[in-house]
């Protein structure tokens, strides 16, 4: 009875956010020489609905992830140095292949091809170490790492508008509600997750 | 804001909540890893259409001599085709020859084993593919963002603005592009209530930058108004205009004039905008009150840093009472809205400066930083018919010649106390310091959900007559409040699926949360403190109570501490603060 309550309320709570993966999953560790956080992000092809977006639908699959460090302390911990980076993961049809890109402030660091969802899979679901990010003084630290999964933007909806042949995008308020509705549909995720504190000590 | 607020006895609710903290995540192993490194510079070519490079092909696509393709197009082995080809919203796929350049505005390029191109390459929202034996003996040049076009009736294509955001879809609007000034003809609903009903917002608004450093932006609307007035206190339509001019250089600074004749809320307002029309429009419970205000304006802001903001302005207005009228409800149709209390009419002169300083790190969902803002307005008028208020509460005001002085301060500070815990800390107040006493559109009050969640709408009035005033008006001259959150991160994992969706909850914020605050009437004599103290200790209200957020809102039960009120269920949509 206890767990149906509880179920009960945490899918009340989870209704706004009815498109949420809900078995999307983070876990961040530190490297335990460099001191970078190590993220993985589990289950994002698991879930039915974005495997579908991906492979069945074509949507993209955007991730954006935002990483602060934070300095550990008696009283109030105090915030570190941000760094956002952006990945993009597509299907390409036409080219028979998915593509990853990875961006930081809008140029891409990253851009692989795939020629299968499963080598794809593999690459992305693997641990990600994220460097020059590390303390370089003495003290406590932990990171914290913010991460919103969506698919379509509107710039993507431009894209699927861009079919062959087609007309013009449609404009006007039905085409606006027949967006919205699409909108509404589609998956969305925010996670969030700290890696253990760990102490950095100068090396003489 | 509550979406509703009820009296709660079942304890039980909170233990349920508490167990979430029990459940933890498991630990997965590692394997190889992959990496990002913020330290070095290396990066690929953007996605982003450089302007020149857009104009550049719109103009080679539109040319006369280019061969135009609405459309995917195949050169079949074989076929030849001669000048430059031109590909707008489709793919082009080479297999026999192409002699010249190509330009392709959002669709890809594929050329087959044998395909020929001895030309350049342009694609704009696209790829470039080549088989491994393709021949292309010309440049290559692709963006994977789309091209901002659109197709004119004679097949040429014209730069049209970008799309809007998905976070704009409750509105309609149609953006075009003349010369350098961008419009953009609006649609949109605004704050649904009592007086109205819903107003609808139409206008366009016109956007300039004539050079790198300085922006222009002109908003003219209609407001249209879905609930009719029988009394005829105020028009089916409002309006209002804005002009906005910002520069950055020398000095960052922006002017703001507007004006326009709407229905305004009071000062005295709980509860965020959203909040307060949907409760309205389902629940039949305004939680805002509403005056008719003529007027014109001009603000002057302030920005040396990224986060601190100065401003001066000053404001005419004519400001008129209004009733409520039978707007449309969801719910409670039968039920007679709250009235809309009566203000004191007249015409005034605002002159008001402001401060803030906001250093959190996201203003949504903060985990630190400060927020520190404070403003001060002084009010004058030679032209006011005041309501009569009783002596407790109001001395007599004048008809001319009136001033008065407010202020207002809000401080809070958002303080992370290790990776899964967080303090949040408020304390705001507002009210008189100086001149005649407050119009009654100036006045405050004190009470739940926002921002004591332990007790009711309004708890505190500063209305001491026998029989109140129904609409529970505002009456209060000053106002202070202190609110603390502990909130804890935990990790919830409870999922189910329904229909196809998953639906459920991987994280939420517990909280537990303590409130104090207290209104009153400022000055001498009975029922009233001392204009230069604050309320005593003991007169004030507090609660304390916990409550769990999720993505898009939080539930919260507290009780009142210093009264013997039951306990209060609330639900909002936005962080208490």
């Amino acid at each position: 009875m206890a767990r149906r309550l509880l179920l009960l309320f945490a899918v009340l709570c989870g209704v706004p956010t009815l498109a949420s993966a809900q078995s999307l999953r983070l876990e961040m560790q530190t490297h335990p020489d460099r001191r970078t956080p190590l993220i993985r992000l589990y289950n994002l092809f698991d879930e039915d609905r974005w495997r579908d977006a991906l492979v069945a639908k074509s949507y993209p699959i955007r991730l954006h992830w935002r990483l602060q460090l934070w300095r550990s302390r008696a009283g109030f911990d105090t915030p570190g140095p941000v760094n956002e980076w952006d990945v993009v993961i597509r299907r390409e049809p036409l080219l028979e292949q998915y593509r990853f890109t990875e961006t930081v402030g809008g140029r891409r660091v990253t851009d692989t091809a795939f020629s299968s969802f499963e080598e794809l899979r593999f690459h992305y679901e693997r641990q990600q170490e994220v460097r020059g990010v590390a303390p370089t003084r003495d003290g406590e630290w932990y990171y914290a790492v913010r991460l919103d999964v969506t698919t379509l933007t509107s710039a993507d909806f431009d894209r699927l508008e861009r079919l062959p042949g087609g007309a013009e995008p449609a404009s006007g308020i039905g085409a606006q509600i027949a967006r919205l509705l699409v909108a509404l549909s589609l998956p969305s995720a925010k996670l969030a997750q700290e890696s253990p504190v760990f102490r950095m000590r100068r090396r003489n | 804001m509550i979406l509703w607020t009820v009296q709660v006895r079942w304890m039980k609710t909170i233990a349920i909540v508490g167990l979430f903290a029990a459940l933890a995540p498991d630990v997965a192993a590692q394997d190889s890893t992959r990496t990002i490194d913020f330290s070095t510079t290396d990066t690929l070519p953007g996605d982003e259409i450089p302007e020149p490079v857009l104009r550049a092909a719109i103009a080679q696509f539109n040319a006369p001599t280019t061969t135009r393709t609405h459309g995917t197009l195949v050169v079949t082995a074989g076929n030849t085709i001669d000048g430059t080809l031109g590909i707008h919203r489709g793919t082009l796929r080479v297999a026999g020859t192409v002699r010249g350049n190509i330009v392709v505005l959002n669709g890809d390029v594929r050329i087959d084993d044998g395909g020929r191109v001895t030309g350049n390459i342009l694609v704009l929202g696209g790829r470039i593919v080549l088989a491994p034996a393709a021949i292309h003996q010309g440049s290559r040049r692709e963006y994977a963002g789309v091209a901002p076009v659109g197709t004119q009736p004679d097949g040429t294509i014209t730069m049209r603005a970008r799309r809007r955001g998905l976070s704009e879809y409750t509105s309609a609007s149609a953006t075009f592009v003349t010369g350098p000034v961008q419009t953009t003809v609006r649609a949109e609903a605004d704050t649904y209530n009592r007086v109205e009903g819903l107003p609808i917002v139409v206008g366009p608004t016109l956007r300039w930058r004539p050079n790198e450093v300085t922006a222009i932006r002109l908003h003219i609307a209609g407001i249209v108004r879905t609930a009719a007035d029988p009394d005829g206190l105020r028009k089916a339509f409002g309006w209002r205009v804005g002009l906005e001019v910002a520069r950055l250089e020398p000095v960052p600074l922006t002017l703001n004039i507007d004006g326009g004749s709407a229905i305004v809320p009071l000062v005295d307002r709980a509860f965020s905008s959203l909040e307060s029309g949907l409760t309205a429009f389902l629940m039949r419970r305004d939680y805002r009150d509403w005056m008719n205000s003529n007027g014109i304006g001009v603000t002057i802001a302030y920005r040396p840093l990224p986060a601190f903001t100065a401003t001066l302005g000053a404001h005419w207005d004519r400001e008129r009472t209004v009733r409520a009228v039978d707007a449309f409800t969801v719910l409670r149709a039968d039920e007679v809205w709250r009235p809309n209390p009566a203000i004191d009419d007249g015409d005034y002169r605002t002159l008001g400066a402001g401060l803030q300083w906001d250093t959190r790190d996201e203003a949504a969902r903060p985990l630190s930083g400060w927020l520190v803002r404070g403003s001060v307005q002084q009010v004058a008028s030679d032209k006011l018919s005041p309501i009569t208020l009783p002596s407790l509460v109001r001395d007599d005001m004048p008809t001319s010649g009136y001033g008065s002085t407010d202020i207002e301060f809000d401080v809070r500070r958002y303080l992370r106390l290790d990776p899964r815990q967080a303090v949040h800390v408020r304390f705001a107040g507002a009210g008189w310091v100086g001149g005649d006493p407050l119009t009654v559109q100036r006045r405050r009050s004190m009470g739940g959900a926002d921002p004591l969640s332990g007790y009711g709408f309004r708890e505190v009035t500063c209305d001491r007559r026998r029989r109140p005033d129904p609409a529970a008006t505002a009456l209060c001259d000053r106002q202070l409040l202190a609110q603390v959150e502990l909130r804890r991160t935990i990790d919830v994992g409870i999922n189910t699926r329904l229909a196809g969706f998953s639906l459920g909850l991987e994280q939420a914020d517990l909280i537990v949360l303590a409130d104090a605050g207290t209104g009153w009437v400022a000055g001498s004599g009975a029922g009233r403190v001392p204009s230069s103290r604050i309320q005593a200790f003991d007169e004030w209200l507090a609660d304390v109570g916990v409550g769990i957020e999720g993505q898009l809102f939080g539930v919260y039960l507290a009780k009142s501490v210093t009264d013997d009120d039951a306990l209060q269920l609330s639900v909002r949509l936005r962080r208490r603060f």
